[in-house]
């Protein structure tokens, strides 16, 4: 331990801590621009310089460690002028841009020529100021290059976090530029992050160009629902629009990032809405009222005849727990246990099977993934099901030397890992030793080995005896994978609702999969095959937009989005956090748990809970981690090597050659939002299929006009 | 635009004049991003020729094997060599494959050095150096020469696309003032004479001869040594008895 | 007034296992400090839930409409933004009201202004602690969920990381 003198208060840092950090500790705010705590050190903006005792010069405190005796001075007249100096320089160069620039409000640069800037300038060049090309790198980030202070941010950030190294410096001097020197997009799917990091309003969001200042938002801090990481974010809505989302801190979740889906895909709330009850007549949809919308979905229930288990409910990604506890508290009062997902193989029970919680969730949790010596991926795409938690994967390979080995799908991944094969078949040979590789070699001798499961094995007709094979080998290896501080058998969900879904008990049983179903109630289902639905069924769709579910229904039942509800979302850790609406429901819609208790009251077995507490109440009952917000429960060694026996015993070896097929299509449109969203339909112009964004992205205007039309 | 009793009247009044400063207008010779062309895009190919193939060996070996990334720069410059004095992106691309690097990686060390050409010159790039001393013995002089014998100005290659004229910083051969590089080779002590001389020799495909085009050697007093003289001492020279 | 309180102190009564989080309201009197009385349960060894506090609720001397007792409110640390490196609105706790079912935001049909049956969906309180908010709270009646607070983990971060020799492959070409 280090202890120095910062202002004269003494403090105690760990030894290699930056001076800045130090600092910090201290309580003194160092104004910077180059230096983030999540990125390598640069050093080259020169703004964090500080005064120390008996140094000739004053010191970037972020490039100089914390020596032991030092006395720093942070506010003393030299350091002072120091960053005046720089803020002048800075300012030279930069474009008298502010009343046009999204940064205004929330710029660094603003609040730091606040303290350490001139109130007159001292430039009179005729030559006037540098002038830099835009770079075009697709349809979310805009650029202004001129305002760039070539603080290497975005660099840094690309080459180490995001994975793709084609941003980088051109030239020197006065004439560097950033950029990708050829014209490239800014292909990663983390891409929205850097215009959170630029400091100035070179790097701004496309989608949210010139709609709103940041003093007119209203924050709401919520959890995004678009994948199953969970992260946490803050929805920025004026009035009754969202009008962007920005990450939240949490180092145990998304660090500061989120992804491009979860940060753009908010376009696409407005769109597509359903906001009144619909019933089918003939061929059409005609508006009803609640009432009589809730009537008939009871009408249709007693006419189809439906008992037991021919009342199927199927749940999509998006759906809330406290919805979910009520659909299945309806339909088992009704006598039914065919409470199905919109998945693949959803009217199944899973492979995993769901009476214990390790076997399908992300048991490593999500900062320790970071630590792993060796991954095994299997049936999985990590940088599409979870691109945050795919970044922790790039940090481990490279700060820890993790290797990764992929069983299934090719996909492009941000590190290097060996292709073993793409069927269930090679899981076995693998884990059994018949693969000679140096993947293999690592693997087996990893002290902190990693499998991630994903849901393409779930949906794999082997699935059982992929699990089985893999709980096999973890038994085996059991000192390795199954320690006191590790453990190794994780499985990544791709959707929000998928670990709730799991923890509640919204799985068929064994004899409710064979019954044919009379009356479907379609929970926010979207991504079900249409052969999944009989013809003469009875179907109820309830969700917030008019997706593919929507197409089938009889009765159309308006129920909200993740922004409008105040609902537990369980990541895919088993993690439980609590969202917050952000702005109220368009039109009629209602809270989806609200609309099933009103359904249950009509079809007269009405559900014991009034409010939303009394549904808390409930999930506690089922079970107390959904209602322990905030905190992650995991499982102990012995409650994970239950889980394993179990699905140890259930399959037979496996013979299946055929191959995991990719559960997401790809990284933009995986849900009704992100379906309904502009921004995603240009994303997938841009980086799926590759054409310019320049020429097809639809402009904002244009769609505003549509919207009013 | 004030006159210049404006000035005076505004000075004596005592309200501060702001002054106004003029740097030259920096113009660059080269743009710092890519655009393609039909002549350089990356999908026109470039692979070291079987010459290269074994220097290219020699440059990686020089370094350990994770740090090939050390051996861009040397790459870069036997690419330029080979791809007829520039360097186009599929050069770059081709290093970067070599070196196990992003492409980026090698963009940017390409853009930051001068000596990397990523236009396409001509047979010689003749390169004048104008800083001080150079410029005090008359570079200029000589630049104007050429410019009128090629019909060139300074960045532009000739239309036969035999000659590219640059205007360099200082080449470090200040005592043989004025000079300029011609590819690889220095021809120093130029007066407009010797200059054209040595121009068309090189139109009529003759190598002129490298270094002073005057009478000296290399730097050595034009008039007759002043120092050294005589034989140097050595190990065992001037030193004390025992020393002997 | 009184009775619809003593209404909802029966109705919060049925909420056994989940009055911790949401609503601590209680009627019967206590003489010890609440701090105190946990420490004696704890020491008790039973099992059941710890006594709640015992609250002077102002909901009838607020003179606040009664509505609001029905709302529920937030108590978090504001995050930080992430666009800025700035620390200075993230140092107090916030009471912030959930918005109203029903009642929230929809446009004007004139001005297409955004309007709002929402009569506290601008107002929101500062405190310095969470404790302050917490009792500010209880004392209004109002139910409250805390947020537990975030902040990064302290990790050392050194310049010479940027040059530490590669044993094996070179996994990052390191540039600025």
């Amino acid at each position: 331990m280090v202890k120095l003198t910062v202002d004269g208060k003494e403090v105690e840092v760990p030894q290699g801590t930056a001076l800045i950090q130090a600092c910090e500790l201290a309580g003194a705010t160092i104004p910077r621009f180059c230096y983030h705590d999540r990125l390598a050190i640069a050093g080259n903006c020169r703004m964090c310089l500080v005064e120390v005792e008996r140094a000739p010069k004053p010191v970037a405190s972020c490039a100089m460690p914390a020596m032991p005796g030092s006395n720093v001075f942070t506010n003393s007249e030299r350091t002072n002028k120091a960053r005046e100096g720089v803020m002048e320089f800075l300012l030279a160069n930069h474009p008298l841009d502010c009343p046009i620039c999204d940064q205004g409000g929330e710029c660094d640069l603003q609040d730091q020529s606040m303290r350490y800037g001139s109130d007159r300038s001292r430039f009179f060049e005729v030559t006037g100021k540098r002038a830099v090309e835009n770079k075009d790198f697709g349809p979310l980030v805009k650029t202004s290059m001129n305002r760039c202070i070539q603080c290497t941010r975005c660099v840094r950030f690309a080459n180490e976090v995001a994975g793709v190294e084609e941003l980088g410096t051109t030239g020197r001097g006065n004439d560097l530029e950033i950029g990708t020197y050829v014209q490239k997009t800014l292909d990663s799917e983390l891409s929205g992050n850097i215009v959170d990091l630029c400091p100035v309003g070179a790097l701004t969001s496309k989608p949210y160009a010139f709609t709103a200042r940041p003093w007119e938002l209203k924050s709401t801090e919520t959890v995004d629902a678009l994948d199953a990481v969970g992260s946490n974010i803050r929805v920025d809505s004026r009035g009754h629009e969202v009008m962007r989302i920005q990450p939240r801190v949490n180092d145990d979740v998304n660090e500061e990032w989120i992804s491009d889906r979860t940060r753009y895909a908010c376009d696409g709330l407005k769109y597509q809405r359903l906001t009144n009850p619909l019933i089918r007549v003939g061929d059409r949809f005609q508006s009803a009222s609640w009432p009589g919308a809730i009537a008939t979905v009871a009408d249709g229930l007693s006419k189809s005849g439906a008992k037991g288990d021919e009342i199927q409910a199927i749940a999509g990604s998006l759906a809330d727990t406290e919805s979910l506890v009520a659909l299945k508290d309806l339909l088992n009062k009704l006598g039914s246990e065919n409470t199905a997902l919109d998945t693949k193989r959803g009217t199944a029970p899973p492979a995993h099977g769901v009476d214990h919680r390790s076997n399908y969730l992300y048991n490593n949790t999500i900062p320790a993934s970071e630590e792993a010596d060796a991954v095994l991926f299997v049936g999985t795409n990590p940088r599409h099901e979870a691109a945050v938690i795919n970044s922790r994967f790039r940090k481990g390979y490279l700060h820890n030397n993790t290797d990764f080995g992929v069983i299934g799908d090719k996909f492009d991944a941000i590190y290097d890992y060996e292709h073993i094969g793409v069927d269930a078949k090679t899981v076995g040979d693998f884990l059994s030793g018949g693969v000679k590789s140096p993947f293999a070699d690592k693997f087996m001798k990893a002290k902190k080995p990693l499998i991630v499961v994903g849901s393409a094995v779930t949906e794999h007709d082997d699935g059982q005896s992929v699990y089985a094979a893999i709980a096999k080998h973890v038994e085996a290896n059991k000192d390795r994978f199954l320690t006191e501080e590790w453990n190794g058998f994780s499985t990544l969900q791709r959707a929000a609702s998928h670990t709730a879904a799991y923890d509640v008990g919204f799985v068929p049983s064994q004899q409710a999969e064979s019954t044919k179903a009379k009356f479907v109630y379609l929970l926010n289902a979207d991504d079900f095959d249409a052969q999944v639905i009989p013809r003469d069924a009875f179907v109820v769709y309830q969700g917030h937009h008019g997706d593919h579910g929507a197409q089938f229904a009889d009765v159309v039942l308006p129920g909200v989005a993740y922004t409008e509800k105040g609902t537990t979302w369980i990541n895919t850790e088993g993690r439980a956090q609590l969202g917050r609406a952000a702005i109220s429901a368009p039109g009629a819609s209602r809270e989806d748990w609200k609309i099933i208790k009103a359904l249950s009251e009509l079809v007269g077995k009405p559900l014991p809970y009034e409010d939303v507490i009394g549904v808390r109440d409930r999930l506690w009952e089922i079970s107390p981690a959904l209602t322990r917000y905030d905190e992650l429960e995991s499982p102990s060694a012995a409650s994970v090597g239950l889980g394993l026996a179990e699905m140890a015993k259930k399959g037979t070896p496996v013979t299946s050659t055929k191959a995991f097929v990719k559960p997401l299509e790809n990284f933009y449109q995986t849900d009704p939002i992100s379906r309904a969203s502009v921004t995603m339909a240009n994303c997938v112009k841009s980086f799926v299929k590759g054409v310019n964004s320049e020429e097809t992205a639809v402009p904002p205007a244009e769609t505003q006009a549509q919207k009013h039309a | 635009m004030l006159s210049i009793r404006g000035v005076r009247n505004l000075a004596r009044s005592g309200r501060a004049l702001r002054s106004i400063s003029t740097s030259t207008a920096r113009s660059s010779d080269a743009l710092f991003v890519h655009r393609d062309t039909e002549y350089n895009n990356s999908s026109i190919p470039f692979k070291f020729n079987s010459q290269n193939e074994p220097i290219t060996k020699e440059i990686l070996s020089r370094y350990p094997p994770q740090y090939k990334k050390g051996a861009i720069m040397p790459l870069l410059d036997l690419a330029q060599r080979q791809n007829q004095g520039w360097t186009s992106i599929s050069c770059m691309n081709e290093v970067a494959k070599i070196v196990e690097v992003p492409p980026m990686r090698v963009y940017e060390v390409a853009t930051f050095y001068t000596m990397y050409n990523r236009e396409p010159v001509g047979d010689h790039l003749v390169q004048v150096c104008t800083t001080t001393p150079c410029m005090l013995n008359g570079a200029y002089d000589i630049m104007h020469a050429i410019e009128k014998d090629l019909h060139v100005k300074p960045g532009h290659t000739t239309n036969d696309k035999k000659f590219t004229l640059l205007e360099v910083e200082c080449l470090g051969a200040c005592s043989n003032a004025p000079m300029m590089q011609i590819n690889d080779h220095y021809y120093e002590d130029l007066n407009n004479k010797s200059t054209l001389d040595i121009i068309n020799q090189l139109k009529n495909g003759k190598q002129p001869h490298i270094g002073p085009q005057s009478t000296r050697h290399t730097c050595e007093n034009s008039s007759g040594l002043t120092n050294l003289t005589e034989k140097p001492y050595g190990p065992g020279e001037h030193c004390q008895p025992e020393f002997q | 007034m009184i009775s619809a309180a003593l209404q909802r102190s029966k109705f919060s009564l049925n909420l056994q296992p989940f009055k911790r989080l949401y609503s601590n309201k209680q009627t019967v009197p206590q003489k010890t400090t609440h701090d105190e009385q946990i420490k004696e349960h704890r020491e008790s060894g039973l099992t059941t839930p710890h006594p709640p506090k015992d609250v002077l609720t102002a909901e009838v001397i607020s003179g606040a409409p009664e509505t609001l007792q029905h709302r529920q409110v937030r108590i978090y640390k504001p995050t930080k933004n992430t666009m800025q490196s700035g620390t200075h609105n993230t140092h107090h706790w916030r009471v912030d009201f959930d918005i109203l079912q029903g009642g929230g935001r929809w446009e004007h049909p004139l001005m297409g202004w955004s309007s709002s049956a929402d009569h506290m969906q601008g107002t929101n309180v500062k405190f310095q602690s969470k404790e302050d908010a917490i009792n500010f709270c209880e004392k209004q009646g109002w139910d409250y969920f805390v947020s537990k607070p975030r902040s990064p983990k302290f990790k050392t971060k050194q310049y010479a990381a940027n040059y530490y020799h590669s044993p094996g492959k070179l996994r990052l070409a390191q540039t600025k």
